[in-house]
């Protein structure tokens, strides 16, 4: 790069150094044919003004002991000129040898000047040229760092040395690294979900699998009375239908979490879609004798994915009977807000400690004191609820009332 | 550096007063903060988390450590650049809305962009109004609004310059139990859609439920 650019100077050095020859030599050329000028006009004006001969010829011959060729170099020339042109007129010739050095100087300045414009213009293109080389080269390294499976660094622009499209490009290459993070992690989530999932699904099957065998040991055992039989076979059948009802809960959430389903909105009626979420519930509740309530003036078109969003009520719903005592209300209250849809239930029931309104929503957590009191659950209802939610665009959070109970407010956007 | 990080505070240190009177508002606080995720501060009044948000946002120098955004070490910038930097990488949502009272709604959005001299996509920033819900409060004045309509201004405003992060303190503190699920539940989604980082303050564990990510401040550190 600074061998190139030396030699670059060099070569404008030259072409300036041969102006300035050139220049020169014209310049000096045109002031001798001047000169001679001089002569020749001195020459014509004798011979048309044979009366001034002795004065023009009485002047040279002041200085007679010179050569005329080297009287035309001299001041003395100028001096007779003068003298003639003084004393009868004749104006012969502009004085320019004083000038002379001028016009040099000039000349060689202009010529200097346009050099370096000249240059200096090449100078940027190349310069131009040159980063725009680097870019490209930095653009390249970067694609193949990409494909490397590096993101980490990319061309940054300076502020102001770089041009518009030049930032716009590293932008871009930045938010496309950015991308490739981002896939690369999730890739890197989904595969670590997938086998907490197969880890946490085979913890949960163990416990009702642990006493279906244990009854089923038991039943084999012999030395039964048909009564004692008969219980156990009981117990066995309540285990299966806990195991199959787990089995339903685990089928929809590894499905959903592997994204086998995806959650498709369409308009629909919302109130048909609660209607369906209590129907679910209703016969739990009315064992308890929990009276659901649903506070909603007419009808609203949503858009929503019905069959998980039931899903998601259903299971808000049946968290709100499992832990509410008997004669309690839930109350289920639709409010238009001006872009989403404000879905509350509340209960009457035990609450949620404060410490665990974080943790309701992940993975099989189940609270300490729902935990006690209720023994069955997966602790997966509200975590499948806030991944509908959330990826109809809604939201979900809980929120202890005053009194007692729990408030669920959920929002769906409209 | 790991581009997936988006937001790294290192020993993060400011202290208020002297002596008897000092207060350790953030005491050596080290974070990272995963692009596109929805972080919550929480903490009591007073726990310093409305100073850590003001540091983040360098809106407030730190006495000690680094707030790198983007790789971006925001405090070694000028105050010039840093202001540039915060228009165009931060967005701000404050409890109090701070929007222009002599502006109507349409200018409050794009003031943000005639600061930098960027060019107002006229249908972007009403696609933003639309989601938002004030497509039609555009030339509506501020005192004209309800709390609500203003906060979601002040998100709107925050989106426009299309920043990587931003930052909320406190954005339902002055609103009804509705309004507030619906502010967060559009601030959540726009966050959601635009790709953006959301850090939001909050002592209400209403609203920290919805977050990705609760961290907790207490006496200025995390706990």
């Amino acid at each position: 790069m600074d061998g190139k650019s030396d030699k670059k100077l060099t070569k404008y050095f030259a072409a300036y150094f041969a102006f300035a020859v050139l220049f020169s030599v014209f310049l000096f050329l045109m002031e001798s044919h001047h000169q001679a000028g001089v002569l020749q006009r001195e020459l014509l004006l004798l011979a048309g003004h044979p009366e001034l001969e002795a004065e023009i010829i009485g002047l040279w011959e002041t200085y007679d002991n010179r050569e005329l060729a080297a009287l035309m170099q001299e001041q003395g020339l100028d001096a007779a000129v003068d003298t003639i042109a003084e004393k009868y007129g004749y104006r012969m010739w502009f004085g320019a040898d004083g000038t002379f050095w001028i016009f040099w100087c000039a000349g060689m300045f202009i010529g200097a000047a346009v050099t370096a414009v000249w240059g200096g213009l090449a100078w940027r293109r190349q310069h131009k040229k040159d980063c725009f080389e680097e870019q490209l080269g930095q653009v390249c390294g970067c694609l193949l760092q990409f494909q490397r499976g590096e993101f980490g660094e990319i061309p940054t622009a300076q502020a102001g040395s770089a041009s518009e499209e030049w930032m716009r490009l590293c932008e871009r290459l930045r938010e496309l690294g950015i991308y490739f993070v981002q896939l690369k992690k999730r890739l890197h989530d989904e595969e670590e979900s997938m086998k907490a999932l197969i880890t946490d699904i085979s913890h949960q099957l163990k416990t009702p699998l642990a006493s279906l065998r244990i009854s089923y040991e038991l039943m084999t055992g012999g030395e039964l009375t048909t009564q004692e039989r008969q219980e156990f076979q009981i117990q066995g059948e309540k285990e299966l239908q806990k195991l199959e009802a787990l089995l339903d809960e685990l089928v929809n959430l590894s499905r959903l979490e592997t994204h086998m389903i995806t959650i498709k909105p369409a308009a629909a009626s919302l109130k048909e879609t609660i209607a369906e979420a209590v129907g679910q519930v209703y016969m739990k509740a009315r064992s308890k004798e929990i009276a659901i309530g649903v506070e909603m003036e007419g009808d609203i078109v949503v858009c929503h994915d019905v069959k998980w969003t039931v899903e998601a009520f259903a299971n808000v719903l049946e968290n709100a009977v499992k832990y509410s005592g008997t004669h309690t209300a839930v109350t289920l209250r639709v409010t238009l807000l001006a872009k989403n849809v404000l879905i509350e239930v509340e209960d009457e029931g035990m609450g949620i400690a404060k410490e665990e309104l974080a943790k309701i929503y992940q993975r099989f957590y189940r609270g300490e004191r729902a935990r006690e009191l209720v023994k069955e659950g997966a602790g997966v209802g509200l975590y499948l609820t806030r991944m509908i939610m959330e990826r109809q665009g809604g939201t979900i959070s809980a929120k202890r009332r005053a009194q007692r109970g729990t408030v669920f407010k959920m929002t769906l956007p409209r | 550096m790991d581009t997936n990080i988006i937001l790294q505070l290192e020993n993060l240190v400011k202290y208020y007063g002297s002596g008897e009177n000092l207060v350790r508002a953030v005491d050596h606080t080290s974070l990272e903060v995963e692009r596109g995720r929805f972080t919550a501060i929480v903490g009591r009044s007073g726990s310093g988390k409305s100073t850590l948000l003001h540091l983040i946002g360098g809106l407030d120098r730190p006495d000690e450590g680094r707030v790198l955004i983007d790789g971006t070490d925001i405090f070694a910038l000028k105050d010039e650049r840093l202001a540039q930097f915060r228009r165009k990488k931060i967005g701000f949502v404050f409890q109090d809305y701070n929007l222009i009272a002599s502006l109507n709604v349409w200018e409050n959005l794009v003031l943000p962009l005639g600061l930098d001299n960027r060019r107002v996509d006229v249908a972007e920033v009403n696609a933003i109004l639309q989601k938002i819900g004030l497509e039609d409060k555009k030339n509506a004045m501020p005192n004209v609004l309800s709390g609500g309509q203003k906060q979601r201004t002040a998100i709107a405003r925050a989106l426009v310059s299309k920043p990587a992060i931003i930052l909320a303190d406190e954005p339902t503190g002055n609103l009804d139990s509705q309004t507030e699920m619906e502010v967060m539940s559009l601030l959540k989604n726009c966050v959601q859609e635009f790709g953006q980082t959301l850090v939001m303050i909050t002592h209400d564990e209403t609203i920290a439920q919805m977050a990705d990510r609760i961290i907790e401040i207490e006496d200025g550190k995390v706990v």
